[in-house]
This record gives structure tokens, C-alpha cells and sequence, in this order.
């Protein structure tokens, strides 16, 4: 619905109603005709009607000219400049119906019908447009400093390398499966094999995913906003809820674990329902959109910060090609290549043989969480309520460049971005929701490695740091959550 | 009322077979058409309204019905997708034979020509309606989508009031007289029902069939209309039924058709307030505006859950009955009842 349409629509609406300026005396026609009262008035009011006519046909010359004009383009015909009255009262008693021509009088259909279509519009809007195109990442960017040429050309490269949203491609250096791409792109079909028979589908991702996430992966789908967190933004490359050390891109296992088991506590729904076929064409999307919005982001840069003389030079396309993105697609490479160097597998628990192990366990865990080495406390706070002396105050990744310094200062930043800023909610291990999943394992994830894209950082150990703390002690912080969210001592 | 419009109702009898048979096939008619209705909104439910991509052939071949399970004979299987896809155009297309074979009988049985154009009114709704169906696989755009699902409950009232026009009016040719117990009434409160219903049917279409580069802020502003407009209707249609069936005190009583259908819309409405409810919860969660107050709720969705799938194919459904029995509430407060309640 494009601000042209909706001015149309404001325009257009009164005319079926408030035609010639003053209210339309059929209507009065219409309900005698309407209801079965006594017809024997009804020619006097159409020929009363015709008294209407006749003083507008005796109306200054310039009233007239105005009038002809909006006739011949209601009827394609100059209208009668008076009514035949004698005809007037013979036809209202045979022609008596909502909106028929009494003689010389005006028909209602015409404003009616430019009525309709300006609803039509408003409801409906024109958009004719079947092939779609993945809008520009301008996000945080003032779109009038932005030029028509910066914006052709960076729609361009990105779609020379990455294709569209109903046709993708994938681009030199980068190793996706296109089946899985036509697969998870384009409209929500399914293709025939040569013998006619419908044997895979087509258009995955926009028949369960874009609602929330956007056509192009960006979190701001048309239900973005009844949401609470918003859907994620893959374009920054970040995703919370991994198995790989602070900084890693996820596994497709980890992305296909969301969507299989969902997120409780959020709108991401478990797609269990799906076949594996289709969970594999959904991850290798949300991969492609990401390393999409990423090298989107560095030609961006390029292009606006830069200043990188348009139309963009060989040299310049082949380094981004060659440098940024084979860099990008090098880090979703790595926990695949090197897992025992990027991927974190939560050890063995320590032995729970009974009840007063249990009770230690949560005990000591209860130390490590108020200590100032885990530092938990300061967010969750001290009962893991989520009520810690920080809890106001933070922000995620996909947020925090919406903040200014002042409040009116982030009012007016809130131009430049499409959802408004929202805080992180902040953990209340009572209620017993876990987003990224309430295993054992998972707790011991999260604490271990953190929340990437928000202030949770991880605590365990990486082959790069000794962490804050050992292994046995997240386990016993872990089972101090579960305790506190009521979960009791895992299974033996 | 004239006299002589009785005496000419009198006078033209019309076939004994006609009687029975006519209003026989309106009413499969009414029944295949709301089966229809049925399929496409589990066709929407399911986002299978492009599943096959061409029209009137299924993948380039003419295909009735297919099965989503194998083995059966001469029906090819097919994912479950695509059998909802075809069997909503089976339903259409049956609906649509149905209709003409009713044409067919009036002209043939029926000596009255409102009868028969009754029967050409449903004949030309379900093919209007077809030929918008046929232009949503053509175009494939989001606004087609629209447009035909806001298309389908005007043709289903259509079809409704025609099955209880032919029916209506086969019943009272021979014998009965006009009816006279016309309701202003009702026909303001009826029309002011109906016209909210349709207005809730659209706005529930921007959000069944929203595109995927709609504005957030768009989505958002129709969710708002549907749900207060929604709510509303709820207290709005329960007062109408007790403002038409009751009244004020001192006023006569009064119970017809078209009160009646009030009635029933005024106990379906909550309903559906419910079932948009139920919708909402299992496609979205929690509203945001409510999570702060429930989110120790242990709520994981499921796409596509029994649930999921009940609540929004039953929200549709009954939105459109509802602006069914509006729809025939006003048509009955013109047409008249028969019987010996006064009007006001």
C-alpha cells in the first residue's frame, strides 16, 4: 500500500458520495422503492428530483462546464442539460431500482463505482509485481542520503551473485546445493517430474518461514510486529543458540535443531511435520540469506562508506568476491572442517547417584552463580529471576545500533530502522521457558559458550581461552537452573 | 400488496416432479458449495493455493481428483498439498454442474421467473467465481489471493439466498400467498451485521493472505481492526439478537426467519471470537502485549498441528457462514415470512 494509493483512495472515496456537493436525493428514491410503503409519493419525489436537475441546469455557466466535463467522463456523453418530466414519472413507476436513470436524473453508479475501486485499491493495493526482488539492507542508513545510482548498482551485483528470491544462485567460491535452494525459493508449488506427476515442492521458505523472518531473511516479516523477541535477522550472520565456540557461525545442525524443535516460549514453531528433504532445503536457505545479507552489508560499505567510484570497477566486484565473501563463506566452513577445534560437546555430567548428590550439586552451583567469576547474578539475579540490577539495560546485537544517548535522540534514530528498539528480556529461570532448549546439554551450551549477539557471553573453556570456569562447575551452575526452574535431577 | 400478483401465483402451477426435484438440487447445490468453501480454506490453511501451477489442467494433464495416499484406483496419488488444491477445484467444478443442472430444471419445471433467475444468479456466482480462482493460479500475486477469498463468501451467500429462494418459493407457489410480515427492523439490524461480517472477512484476508513484502506496520494495523472489529461484532450481534427477538418492553413479539438467523449468528459470533482466539495462539504464540503476564506458559508451537489446522480452517468457515445467515437474515426481512407474527 504505497502513500499514492492511499491518497487516491482519500480522494476518490468522497465522490461516490457527496456528489454534486450536497447529498444525493435518490437515496430517498431508493429507500421508497426499497421498502413496500405507499407508492403514490414516489413521483412526486422523482419529480422533485427533476426539480433538482432542473436548478442545476439553471446553474451559472462555469457550474455547468464543470458538470458537463465530470459527465462525459461518468457516462462518455454530455448529459441531458434537463429532465423530460413527463417521462420522469412514467419511468420511476416501472424503473423503480436502486440506482437506475430516472429520466434525466443523475445515476449514483458512477461515483459508486470510483468508490469501489478506491476500497478495491486500499484493500487489495495494485501491486502487480509477481517475481520479487530482496529489498536493500539500508537499515540504520538515511535513505534520502542514499542515491538512485548507489542503490541500482548495489541491487545489481547482489543479484548477479546471489540471484532473487524466486530464482537464487549461488555465487563463485561458495558451496550450497542448489537443488535445496530451488527447493526452499519461489512460490509455494510444487514441480512435476516428466512424467506430470508432482514429485518436489518449491517455495519452503516463503510458504512457512517469510511471515516472520522477511523475504530476505531480515527478521521484519509482515508478523514481526505482534511478536515478542522479534523473528531473527540472518543477514548479520549471528545466531544465539549454537554449538560452536563465541565468534563461530553454527552448524547447519544447529539451525536445523530450531526448526525442528522449535523455540519455546517465542513464536518459532517446531516444523517436525515437515520432511527431511524440506528441513534440508529450509537450512540451506537460511544459510544463502545469510551469507547473502553479509557480503550485502561489505558491498554496502563499499558503495556508501567507501565511496567507491559507481559504476563499480573489475578490480573492486573481484575483491569483494575473491577476499570478503570467500572469507565469509570460509568462517561457515570451519565448525564443519575443524569441530574439534570450533564445535563444543558438552562432556559427561558428574555422577548423581542420589537425592544429597543432587542437593549438592544445586548447592554448589548456587555459589558459582553469585560468585563474581560467573557473575550471573548482575542479569538474572540473585533467585535467577531475571530481576538482576542490569536487567534493564540490555540490548542484543540487532538492536543496540538502534539506541542514541538521549531518548529523543533514539525517537528520531527510529526512522532509519523498521522494528523499534526492544530490550532483551533477561532470563527468569522460574518460569521454566528455555529458548534454546531445557536438556541438560543445552543449559550446559548456553552457559559454556553464551547467547551470541547479546551481552551473555560464554564462560567455559575454548581452545583459545582456559574461561572463567571448568567444566564440572558449569555443570553444577547448570543444575542449579534446573533446579530453580523446577525441573529436577536429569535421568540416569 | 396487489391482489392480482397472488392470483397470478395461483394460476401457474408447476410441475409436481419440479417441486421436489428443484429444491433437491439446490440444497446438494448449498451442501457442495459449503464443502467447497470447506476445501479452500484448508487450501489456504495449508498454503496450497499455488500447489498446482496451471488451470484448467493439473500439471498438463486433466485430472478430476487425485488421492494423497496411493494404491487407489484410478485416482493418481499426490502430496497432500496438491490433492487440496485439486479437490477444492473438483467441489467447484461440481458445484457449478450442479448449478446448471438446477438452471436446467427451472426452466423446464418452474413457471416463475424469479425462480429462474435464482437459478441463473447461483449459475453466474460460481462461475464469477471460477474465473477469479482461474486468475489466482494465473497471476499468482498475493492480491489475487486476496480478492478471491473475499470473493467466495459474497458467492456463497448468493448461493444460499438462491437455495432458499427456489426452495422458498417452490413451497408457496401453488398455495400460499406472499408473505406480508416484513421487518424494517430487522432488515437495518440484519444489513448492519451483515456488512461488519464482511467487513471482518476482509480484514481477516490482509492477514490470511498477507504477501511477504507487506510492511510490518501494515500487518499490525489490520490485526488491530480485525481483532476490536471482532470483538465488537461479538457484543454487537448479541445485542441485535436480543433487540430483534425480544425488544423493548412493550413491543410485540416478534420471531421470523430473519430473526432467527440472527439469533443463531449471535450464538456462532462468540464463537468465532473464540476460534480467532484459538488461531492466534496457535500460529503466534502469546501476543506480545501479554508475555509479561504469561510467559511461564511451557509453549512450544507446532506447524501445522491438529490444533493449528482446526482453529484456522473453522475460523474461516464460520466467518463466512455467519455473513451467510446475515445475508439471509436481510434477504428474509423483504422477501416476508409466513405465519401470524406481527411486524412492527
Amino acid at each position: 500500500m504505497s502513500a499514492g494509493q492511499a491518497l487516491f483512495c482519500l480522494l476518490a472515496l468522497p465522490k461516490g458520495f457527496a456528489y454534486p456537493g450536497k447529498a444525493d436525493p435518490r437515496q430517498d428514491v431508493r429507500k421508497d422503492c426499497f421498502l413496500p410503503k405507499a407508492k403514490a409519493g414516489l413521483t412526486n419525489r422523482c419529480l422533485r428530483l427533476g426539480s433538482n436537475n432542473q436548478l442545476a441546469a439553471n446553474a451559472g455557466g462555469w457550474t455547468r462546464a464543470v458538470r458537463s466535463l465530470w459527465d462525459s467522463v461518468r457516462f462518455g456523453r454530455l448529459a441531458p442539460s434537463g429532465p423530460d418530466l413527463l417521462k420522469a414519472e412514467a419511468s420511476a413507476v416501472t424503473s423503480c431500482r436502486i440506482g437506475t436513470e430516472v429520466g434525466g436524473c443523475w445515476r449514483p453508479q458512477g461515483g459508486l463505482l470510483l468508490s469501489l475501486c478506491s476500497v478495491f485499491l486500499f484493500v487489495f493495493g495494485c501491486n502487480t509485481q509477481r517475481q520479487l526482488e530482496f529489498p536493500l539492507n539500508l537499515e540504520g542508513r538515511d535513505p534520502a542520503e542514499i542515491s538512485l545510482l548507489a542503490r541500482e548498482e548495489a541491487t545489481h551485483f547482489l543479484e548477479e551473485l546471489f540471484g532473487t528470491p524466486d530464482y537464487p544462485r549461488v555465487p563463485p567460491g561458495v558451496s550450497l546445493n542448489e537443488k535445496w535452494l530451488q527447493m526452499a525459493s519461489g512460490e509455494p508449488s510444487w514441480q512435476a517430474d516428466e512424467r506430470g506427476i508432482p514429485s518436489w515442492p518449491r517455495g519452503l521458505y516463503r510458504q512457512h518461514c517469510s511471515l516472520c523472518h522477511g523475504i530476505a531473511g531480515d527478521g521484519a516479516g509482515p508478523a514481526a510486529l505482534i511478536m515478542d523477541p522479534y523473528p531473527r535477522d540472518f543477514r548479520l550472520g549471528i545466531f544465539m543458540y549454537t554449538s560452536t565456540i563465541p565468534g563461530a557461525k553454527p552448524r547447519p545442525e544447529d539451525i536445523r535443531r530450531i526448526i525442528v524443535e522449535g523455540m519455546p516460549g517465542t513464536a518459532m514453531p517446531a516444523f517436525r511435520n515437515l520432511a527431511p528433504e524440506a528441513i534440508e532445503a529450509l537450512v540451506e536457505y537460511v544459510i544463502y540469506l545469510s551469507v547473502r545479507g553479509e557480503t550485502e552489508l561489505l558491498i554496502l560499505q563499499a558503495i556508501l562508506d567507501e565511496e567507491e567510484p559507481l559504476p563499480l570497477s573489475f578490480p573492486v566486484k573481484e575483491r569483494l568476491i575473491q577476499e570478503d565473501l570467500a572469507w565469509i563463506w570460509e568462517q561457515w566452513s570451519l565448525p564443519e572442517n575443524f569441530p574439534d577445534r570450533y564445535v563444543v560437546v558438552p562432556p559427561p555430567p558428574p555422577p548423581i547417584a542420589s537425592q544429597a548428590d543432587w542437593e549438592a550439586s544445586v548447592a554448589r552451583g548456587r555459589e558459582i552463580y553469585l560468585s563474581e567469576r560467573a557473575q550471573c547474578a548482575k542479569c538474572h539475579g540473585p533467585e535467577g529471576a531475571g530481576d538482576g540490577e542490569q536487567a534493564n539495560e540490555l540490548y542484543d546485537d540487532w538492536n543496540y545500533p538502534k539506541r542514541s544517548p538521549t531518548p529523543a535522540q533514539t525517537a528520531e534514530r527510529a526512522r532509519l530502522y523498521t522494528l523499534p528498539l526492544r530490550p532483551l528480556r533477561v532470563r527468569n529461570f522460574r518460569e521454566g521457558v528455555f529458548r534454546g532448549g531445557s536438556r541438560p546439554e543445552d543449559l550446559y551450551l548456553r552457559i559454556a559458550i553464551g547467547l551470541k549477539g547479546t551481552p551473555m557471553g560464554g564462560v567455559g573453556p575454548t581452545p583459545d581461552s582456559k574461561g572463567a570456569l571448568e567444566p564440572e562447575e558449569i555443570w553444577h551452575l547448570v543444575h542449579f537452573v534446573m533446579a530453580q526452574a523446577g525441573l529436577g535431577p536429569p535421568a540416569r | 400488496m396487489n391482489p392480482g400478483m397472488v392470483e397470478r401465483y395461483i394460476e401457474k402451477k408447476p410441475c409436481a416432479a419440479g417441486q421436489t426435484l428443484l429444491p433437491a438440487v439446490f440444497r446438494l447445490l448449498l451442501g457442495i458449495a459449503v464443502l467447497t468453501v470447506i476445501a479452500g480454506a484448508f487450501v489456504s490453511t495449508y498454503g496450497a493455493g499455488l500447489a498446482i501451477p496451471d488451470w484448467p489442467t493439473s500439471f498438463g494433464k486433466i485430472v478430476l481428483l487425485y488421492s494423497p495416499i496411493g494404491g487407489i484406483p484410478f485416482l493418481p496419488a499426490a502430496p497432500w498439498e496438491v490433492f487440496l488444491a485439486q479437490a477444492h477445484r473438483f467441489l467447484g467444478l461440481l458445484a457449478f454442474g450442479f448449478a446448471v443442472v438446477g438452471l436446467i430444471l427451472c426452466w423446464f419445471t418452474s413457471p416463475t421467473w424469479s425462480v429462474r433467475m435464482a437459478a441463473v444468479v447461483a449459475v453466474l456466482a460460481i462461475g464469477f467465481q471460477v474465473m477469479v480462482g482461474a486468475f489466482r493460479i494465473w497471476s499468482g500475486t498475493p492480491w489475487s489471493a486476496k480478492l478471491l477469498a473475499c470473493s467466495a463468501p459474497l458467492v456463497l451467500v448468493v448461493i444460499f439466498l438462491s437455495t432458499e429462494w427456489v426452495t422458498s418459493r417452490s413451497r408457496r407457489q401453488a398455495t400460499l400467498p406472499r408473505g406480508t410480515n416484513r421487518s424494517a427492523r430487522t432488515f437495518w439490524v440484519a444489513g448492519f451485521l451483515a456488512g461488519w461480517a464482511y467487513f471482518q472477512i476482509v480484514a481477516g484476508t490482509q492477514l490470511r493472505h498477507g504477501g511477504p513484502t507487506e510492511s510490518p506496520y501494515w500487518f499490525l494495523f489490520w490485526v488491530w481492526v480485525h481483532v476490536l472489529s471482532g470483538l465488537g461484532l461479538g457484543i454487537g450481534t448479541i445485542l441485535a439478537a436480543w433487540f430483534v427477538n425480544v425488544g423493548w418492553p412493550g413491543d410485540p413479539p416478534r420471531a421470523g426467519t430473519a430473526s432467527l438467523r440472527i439469533l443463531l449468528s449471535g450464538v456462532l459470533v462468540p464463537c468465532q471470537v473464540v476460534l480467532g482466539g484459538a488461531t492466534w495462539l496457535s500460529r503466534f504464540g502469546v501476543p506480545r502485549w501479554f508475555t509479561d503476564y504469561v510467559a511461564s506458559w511451557h509453549l512450544t508451537l507446532e506447524s501445522k498441528a491438529p490444533l493449528e489446522i482446526l482453529a484456522r480452517t473453522s475460523h474461516a468457515v464460520l466467518g463466512i457462514v455467519i455473513l451467510a445467515l446475515c445475508g439471509s437474515a436481510v434477504a428474509w426481512s423483504i422477501w416476508g415470512d409466513v405465519g401470524e407474527i406481527k411486524t412492527d
